[in-house]
């Protein structure tokens, strides 16, 4: 401990240090006929006049000079024609001799106008430069316009008006400009005005030109230029179904109620169990929740990109996503179930009494859980997420074809707007259904991964049912011409990359952190699925969900060809079936957890079976997706098949891959 | 002196000799004109030509009858030799206690990883998931820039004044010299006969 004294002492000092500072600080400020202290020395003080002055120099002594008499700036003598554009009291039709014509004139005249009117008048001259772009966003903002109220767009140099205005009087209009526009006087040189009015009226003449205005030389044959696309049939011929369909949406109709009425009669005479009759319905009523989801996707992200490409293909998208605003019907039984407390072998938190009776040790878990799996929240969640979904499924569809119906972009910019919300909500809700749907069927078990993995899911099944649709759609005759082999091959990228790839990536994820960190009620969840012939089950879903279709889909031929890519969309579609099988159906035996060995547990279930093969699981997948597709036709019909007034029609007409 | 004079006999015949013909250039003003003018030299036969374009023309690649690259098959199987390297490597270091010459002598060592098997396929996924990325990702690169011949530092062709418009506005189709079927007046002629703005020919 040093002496007290060093203390102050360095605390005086330091006070002391400061006092220069101080010092230089108050004379800086204070009053004083003397300089100011000025440490950086900059210009401040130089050898000069301040303006109102004495200048001993002159005769009056004023520092500021006041012109000569008679004095002109230099280059701003000339002619009337040269200086206002004016020729014996009329506006000059011709160049005045000091600025002849010329193409370096004219080139001059096309720089200077890109640099000082584009921003306003566009490079093209009607009026729509990036000002007015902005302006307009500005004004078209939802809340009424931004800053101020009024907006003057600059004019159209192609209007009529302007059009047939003569060269000195545009001349006039930059120099001194015209009611809302200033005049350019100060900022352009002579010259450099009459360059850009002799540009003004090439680009107007540019574009009121006829054909015999074209040199021969220059021209070329019509038919040169189609080489790009063939026409295209936009008619209503080619984009609306009209008549067709008519009979397959009866068809398929009949074949989903039959087929449903033929599971229900295999359960009443005691083929299958109600539970697990109920398991296979909700099996098979996600995975056309995940179809309808994943087009949901697709229609969301290409506004929240602002793609381009797909404008063709989006109206197929957007009608699969309508259809959520009547799958709620396939919750009814389990909200009817819930709400009679009949549903603890299906969810078997729900029963906690039953659950406790059976498996004491996974009730014990259950209990921590109960604030968000028990039956009221449960089914609150659920009308929320139906909610959301059906809003933004229908609203989607319904946007686009008042997008359809005028040339204004003002609902497609919202549709880009409403992406957003709609992206975040999507990921929120899509997560916790299946987290209360799929995961709490085994309700101990846990895995964050799951919301995504479910997402994948999605992508899988909505994105080879659009493919399919599309392919079905041109199969009939319409769409030919406007979905090209281009869009196929980029569907097709899709489907493999988050469909497929992405898939893989996430289960994979999942799974390896569950079998690395090797907990016993984690891993229960993936040994269910290893016993018995569920190994050769899970098997099968990796090879057929994954590698196999990734090395028949990686080239781009197979996306680009419509049977390989149905081929392939069909193969996923069914494995997008399998996957939700192999996700809902098995039950994790309570006694895994006090098996000594992996191989003992093996042994004692070596004989549990998949089920797989029981009819009831099929004629429900095959009912439900006819049911299914009977509505995706009967709105398919209701539409046309396209947006033909959307502003990214054209780019997606001319799409071509690289 | 009259020795230290006279130049060598192989200097004077390198300086003294034309300059070498690149080819011919023929300059287009519109892509519909390069595209006609593409498939027309498809047609006849040439090998060693190009066309040079300020932006991609759509459709040009079939014009000029350009045949697939089979980059994507070598990087296919570069990624499959990625996947079996990861998993060689890993097996070897992992999972055997064999000794072999690479570059040293290098041994194995089995290592007992949180009471997993010491061959866990699981846990060598993401290693070779990565390798497989690596190396096609690598190839395509690498494979990429010596497919065309790059890099290449210099090009006759930007010798040339009217070449520069390649990047602005112009359509170019180049004939190379060491084509097959070149002759310089007949291919001159045959170029004349696509209707170009201008034909010049391009010295090495
Ligand atoms: C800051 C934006 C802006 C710039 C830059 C601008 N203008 Fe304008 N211009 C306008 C507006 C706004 C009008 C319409 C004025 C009105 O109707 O009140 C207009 C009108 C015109 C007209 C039509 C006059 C008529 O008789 O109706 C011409 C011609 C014109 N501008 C030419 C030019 C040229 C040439 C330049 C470049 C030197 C230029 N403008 C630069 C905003 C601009």
């Amino acid at each position: 401990m040093p002496p007290r004294i060093l203390f102050f002492a360095v605390a005086l000092l330091s006070l002391f240090a400061m006092v220069p500072f101080a010092v230089i600080a108050w004379v800086r400020s204070a009053p004083s006929p003397g300089r100011p202290i000025h440490i950086i020395q900059d210009m401040d003080f130089q050898p000069r006049f301040n303006t109102q002055t004495l200048n001993p120099l002159f005769q009056d002594e004023r520092a500021m000079r006041p012109q000569l008499a008679g004095v002109v700036a230099l280059g701003e003598v000339g002619t009337p024609h040269f200086t206002d554009g004016v020729v014996d009291g009329n506006w000059a039709q011709a160049l005045p001799s000091e600025a002849p014509m010329s193409m370096d004139l004219l080139e001059r005249g096309q720089l200077r106008f890109n640099i000082y009117c584009s921003a306003c008048h566009g490079y093209s001259g009607y009026g729509d430069g990036i000002v007015n772009q902005r302006a307009m966003d500005a004004m078209s903002n939802a809340d009424g316009p931004i800053y101020g109220t009024a907006w003057v767009q600059a004019k159209s140099v192609h209007d009529p008006t302007v059009r047939d205005q003569s060269l000195g009087q545009i001349y006039n209009t930059i120099t001194h400009g015209i009611r809302n526009m200033a005049g350019y006087a100060a900022q352009i040189p002579t010259e450099d005005r009459w360059a850009i009015a002799a540009y003004v009226k090439a680009l107007q003449k540019s574009q009121d030109a006829r054909l015999q205005d074209v040199p021969t030389a220059r021209t070329c044959e019509p038919e040169q230029m189609s080489h790009a696309s063939p026409t295209i049939d936009l008619t209503d011929r080619n984009i609306e179904l009209g008549s067709k369909g008519a009979t397959a949406r009866i068809a398929c109709l009949f074949i989903g109620v039959i087929c449903l009425a033929a599971a229900f009669l295999l359960v009443f005479i005691g083929q299958m169990e109600w539970t697990a009759f109920w398991k296979a319905w909700l099996q098979n009523w996600f995975f056309i929740l995940e179809i309808s989801l994943g087009a949901l996707f697709f229609v969301f992200v290409q506004h929240l990109t602002k793609a381009g490409w797909s404008t063709a293909i989006r109206r197929p998208a957007e009608v699969l996503a309508s259809n959520l605003n009547w799958l709620w019907i396939g919750f009814l039984p389990f909200l009817i179930l819930l709400l009679m407390g009949k549903a603890g072998h299906i969810f078997p938190w729900s029963d906690m009494e039953m659950l406790a009776a059976e498996a004491p040790a996974e009730a014990h878990l259950v209990e921590g859980k109960r604030a968000y799996l028990n039956t009221p929240f449960f089914l609150i969640r659920a009308l929320i997420y139906f909610v959301v979904w059906a809003f933004f499924g229908t609203w989607f569809l319904r946007a686009s074809l008042k997008q359809g119906r005028t040339d204004d972009s003002a609902p497609t910019r919202l549709m880009q707007k409403m992406a957003c919300p709609a992206a975040i909500l999507f990921g929120l809700t899509i997560t916790f259904a299946t987290f209360d749907w799929v995961m709490s069927l085994s309700p101990a078990w846990f895995s964050t991964m799951f919301g995504v993995y479910a997402f994948t899911g999605a992508a899988t099944c909505g994105f080879s049912v659009l493919i399919i649709t599309c392919i079905l759609l041109q199969r009939n005759g319409v769409m030919v011409n406007v979905i090209t082999r281009e869009h196929y091959q980029d569907m097709g990228k899709l489907m493999f990359g988050f469909g497929m790839v992405f898939w893989a990536y996430i289960g994979f994820s999942q799974y390896m952190l569950i079998w690395y960190a090797n907990i016993p009620e984690e891993t229960g969840w993936f040994l269910a699925r290893q016993l018995g012939d569920w190994g050769w089950f899970s098997a099968w879903l990796l090879f057929g969900h994954f590698c196999i279709p990734f090395v028949f889909l990686i080239s781009k031929h197979p996306k680009r060809d419509w049977k390989t890519l149905l081929f392939a969309a069909c193969w996923l579609l069914f494995f997008g079936w399998y996957d939700m099988y192999w996700l809902v159906i098995p039950v994790i035996p309570h006694d895994l957890g006090t098996f000594e060995t992996y191989d003992a547990a093996v042994q004692a279930y070596a004989s549990e079976t998949t089920g797989i093969g029981h009819p009831v699981n099929w004629l429900l997948m095959v009912g439900m997706l006819a049911i299914f597709a009977s509505f995706t036709i009967a709105r398919l019909r209701a539409h046309p098949l396209l947006c033909r007034k959307d502003p990214w029609l054209k780019t997606s007409l001319d799409f071509e891959n690289f | 002196m009259s020795a230290t004079t006279k130049p060598s006999s192989a200097k004077a015949s390198q300086a003294d000799s034309p300059p070498r013909s690149y080819g011919l250039i023929a300059e287009f003003e519109t892509p519909a004109q390069i595209m006609k003018a593409a498939e027309r030299v498809r047609d006849s036969g040439y090998k060693w030509w190009d066309c040079c374009t300020p932006f991609p023309v759509h459709g040009l690649d079939k014009a000029m009858g350009i045949r697939q690259t089979i980059l994507p098959i070598i990087v296919f199987f570069m990624g499959m030799a990625g996947t079996c390297a990861a998993f060689v490597l890993q097996s070897f270091t992992n999972a055997s206690d064999w000794t072999v010459w690479a570059g040293v002598w290098v041994t194995g060592y089995p290592f007992l990883i949180s009471g997993k098997p010491f061959m866990s396929l699981p846990a060598f996924i993401p290693v070779m998931f990565e390798l497989t990325i690596l190396f096609a990702a690598l190839s395509t690169f690498g494979l990429m820039f010596a497919f065309n011949g790059l890099p290449q530092l210099y090009h006759p062709l930007f010798r040339n004044k009217r070449f520069r418009r390649a990047t602005d506005d112009r359509f170019f189709i180049v004939i190379e010299a060491r084509d097959p079927h070149y002759f310089k007046a007949r291919t001159w002629e045959f170029l004349e006969s696509l209707d170009p703005i201008a034909i010049e020919e391009v010295e090495d």
